[in-house]
């Protein structure tokens, strides 16, 4: 093979936008890691600290993508976040993090559905819904968490390492070390890319995003999916509210969901509606938050810190609008569907 | 059989448009009545209590008519943007640049300005950092499809980021403990209504908007064409309508506006740049930018009557500090404000139909 040939070969590879995007993306994050590792940064550590930074995004995104997929934006996932957080913690003093979860995910579930309720049955127009809803979510959460500010929690998930796993450097330490939810959401990744493009339930949901006239013509009830679609996203963002406030000793604090739903509607986009790519998406702004800590450490202004995660939000989408010409949304996205 | 009969309409009908905006202010106060009772107050009394503080008084009348001001300038200008169909969010963060530009005029000029030129200066800076923001979103959305209601959300939070480095940081006054940037010279301050804080040049400029946005919707082509686009962007784009134009034009005239509000609430109120200048309490939602969205779907995107809903949405922002004090939480307000837009746009189906009570075809 000549040394042409090899080259040919390796541009056609680096044309493909989504192999260059990662082997890019790779590199950053390899440099950034040993320049962090000078300053005295453990890579380990830093990394065990991005995946925590990146579970909830990641559950949060997951939902997202199901419910836009099947042509719903539910632009109040900050509200139901927030919600799911607040009565987790009830749920929580209650009868332990678990059941506290559960509770979590079902009020997330439970306002969702108001939302579909609107969006779906009442045609209403998506964006202003979930505006509405993230109002109410954000209000709700604050009065029902009033009594548990500043109460640390009798109980809250712990790190529950996994044997054997725990102990390859670096890996270990990255993805083995963690509370019951992270691996929750790592695990959930293949098994809703599986559902959503490998089953007969995924191309129903897909059909019913793209072109709903046709699924109905189908046979496919394009109302149901919708509103399972959307209770399945609010149950998760109410999952990822409770990954925030049970994933420590501290509970719940007014705001602490802090804009990361609106970041999730963006990772959206950013993943392509894809599952498989909500997992480097959510560790790129894991990564981000976690940077902000470390920096934070070396003298940098918290303020100026907490710009990051929203610049690099707009930046990220700027680079994927610009490099992707066609981003393969949803077509039915933001439209409610009526029989005629 | 008796029931009721439905019947599409080709408009939808201004009178049930009404009935819907008090039917969903009426379901709001009925969920929230259940969570006051649940927390353990007599709802009637604290809806009296809620009212009379916003309403009650020529001082409490006063108090409503001050924080209606800046959701007046912010509502009108995004009533122009959801006519068009560009979602702008980003009132909040619009407004906080608004009033950061506005103080780096009012404290950090190197010569001296006659009172009147100062103001118009730090106005005309404000309506210019707000809309400078907001064009940047309208850019990135026009030229490569960035969404637009996530660039201008980031952009509150960035804003909000900015505001709090200056106060905490470069701006505070040496020394002192709170958050607070040094007071204005008075030749930066706004007069007042005696005994109010009322600053009505404000006020007026916002009724000016108000009629001048109306006119321009009802009355030029420029304005046939927002609502053309807003109503069926394809069809725009067969009529030769440029997406470019309308879109940076309603986006710079609402960021622009609450541009100014947030350069109106440093002239005439704050007198400094503070945390508290976006109107958020503990509860982000309920700042002037975002409560603005409710006015403006409330008034039902027609500028005068966005005025009106202003004022109502006022009056609840003053009323809830009032029920703080009585024990409940300041998050009632995001409660009420949030079903009352989720019933505004879920009852909007009933204005396309026209319902009566009658027999029922077998």
């Amino acid at each position: 093979m000549t040394s042409e040939t090899v080259i040919r070969k390796l541009s056609k590879i680096l044309r493909r936008k989504k192999i260059f995007g990662s082997l890019v993306g790779l590199a950053i994050a390899i440099i950034l890691l040993i320049t962090l590792e000078q300053r005295g940064i453990k890579t380990g550590s830093f990394l065990n600290r991005t995946m925590v930074f990146a579970t909830p995004l990641l559950l949060g995104t997951l939902g997202e993508i199901y419910a836009e997929r099947s042509g719903v934006l539910n632009l109040g996932v900050e509200g139901v976040m927030s919600i799911g957080a607040a009565t987790g913690v009830v749920g929580a003093f209650a009868a332990g993090a678990w059941l506290g979860t559960a509770v979590g995910m079902i009020s997330g579930a439970l306002l969702a559905l108001l939302f579909a309720i609107v969006a779906i049955h009442f045609r209403g127009m998506q964006v202003p819904a979930g505006l509405g809803l993230f109002m109410l979510g954000l209000g709700l959460s604050g009065v029902i968490g009033i009594g548990y500010v500043g109460k640390s929690l009798p109980h809250y998930f712990t790190a529950a390492p996994i044997p054997v796993l725990k102990d390859i450097p670096i890996i270990g330490e990255f993805l083995f070390q963690h509370g019951p939810l992270v691996y929750l959401a790592l695990v959930l990744v293949p098994i809703m890319w599986f559902i959503l493009f490998k089953t007969r339930i995924g191309l129903n949901i897909r059909t019913v995003g793209n072109d709903p006239a046709a699924a109905d013509s189908a046979g496919i009830s394009v109302f149901r999916y919708r509103y399972l679609c959307v209770i399945l996203g609010g149950a998760l963002a109410g999952l990822a509210g409770c990954f925030l406030s049970l994933g420590g000793p501290i509970g719940w604090v007014e705001g602490m969901v802090g804009g990361r739903g609106w970041i999730v509607i963006a990772l959206t986009i950013f993943a392509l509606w894809t599952p498989q790519y909500a997992l480097p998406g959510s560790l790129l702004f894991g990564g981000i938050y976690a940077l902000q800590f470390e920096l934070q450490g070396l003298g940098f202004s918290v303020y100026i810190l907490g710009m990051m995660p929203y610049l690099v939000t707009l930046i990220a989408l700027i680079c994927v609008l610009i490099f992707w010409k066609r981003l393969g949304a949803p077509s039915a996205l933001l439209r409610p569907y009526r029989r005629e | 059989m008796l029931g009721l009969k439905m019947e599409k309409r080709a408009v939808p009908s201004p009178k049930t448009e009404i009935g819907v905006s008090v039917f969903s202010i009426c379901i709001a106060l009925l969920v929230g009545s259940v969570l006051i009772w649940v927390q353990g107050f007599n709802p009637l009394h604290v809806y009296s209590e809620m009212f009379s503080a916003g309403f009650g008084s020529l001082s409490a009348f006063a108090m409503t008519v001050t924080k209606a001001i800046p959701l007046l300038l912010i509502s009108v200008g995004l009533t122009l943007a959801f006519k068009a169909g560009a979602w702008n969010i980003g009132a909040p963060g619009q407004m906080i640049v608004g009033a950061i530009a506005g103080t780096g005029i009012a404290l950090f000029l190197p010569f001296d300005l006659p009172p009147l030129a100062h103001v118009i200066l730090i106005s005309i800076t404000g309506f210019a950092a707000g809309a400078g923001l907001a064009a940047v979103c309208a850019f990135l959305n026009s030229k490569i499809g960035l969404d637009m209601v996530i660039s201008t959300l980031m952009m509150n939070y960035v804003a909000f980021k900015l505001l709090q480095y200056l106060v905490f940081g470069p701006w505070q006054i040496p020394g002192a403990r709170f958050p607070y940037s040094a007071e204005f010279p008075t030749t930066a301050q706004l007069p007042t209504i005696p005994g109010t804080r009322i600053h009505y040049p404000t006020l007026v400029i916002g009724i000016i908007a108000a009629s001048l946005i109306y006119m321009l919707v009802k009355r030029t082509k420029l304005g046939y064409e927002t609502r053309v686009f807003g109503e069926n962007p394809r069809a725009a784009d067969y009529a030769g309508i440029s997406k470019f134009k309308i879109i940076m034009l309603v986006m710079i005239i609402s960021g622009g506006l609450a541009g100014l509000a947030g350069a109106g609430e440093i002239m005439g109120i704050h007198h400094m740049l503070k945390l508290g200048v976006d109107g958020a309490g503990a509860i982000y939602a309920a700042s002037y930018g975002y409560t603005a969205i409710i006015a403006a779907w409330l008034g039902r995107r027609s500028p005068p009557s966005a005025a009106l809903a202003a004022f109502f949405v006022a009056g609840i922002l003053v009323g809830s500090h009032r029920v703080q004090i009585l024990g409940l939480p300041f998050a009632m307000v995001s409660v009420i404000l949030g079903i009352i837009l989720l019933g505004l746009i879920g009852g909007a189906i009933l204005a396309e139909y026209k319902i009566t009570l009658g027999r029922k075809e077998r």
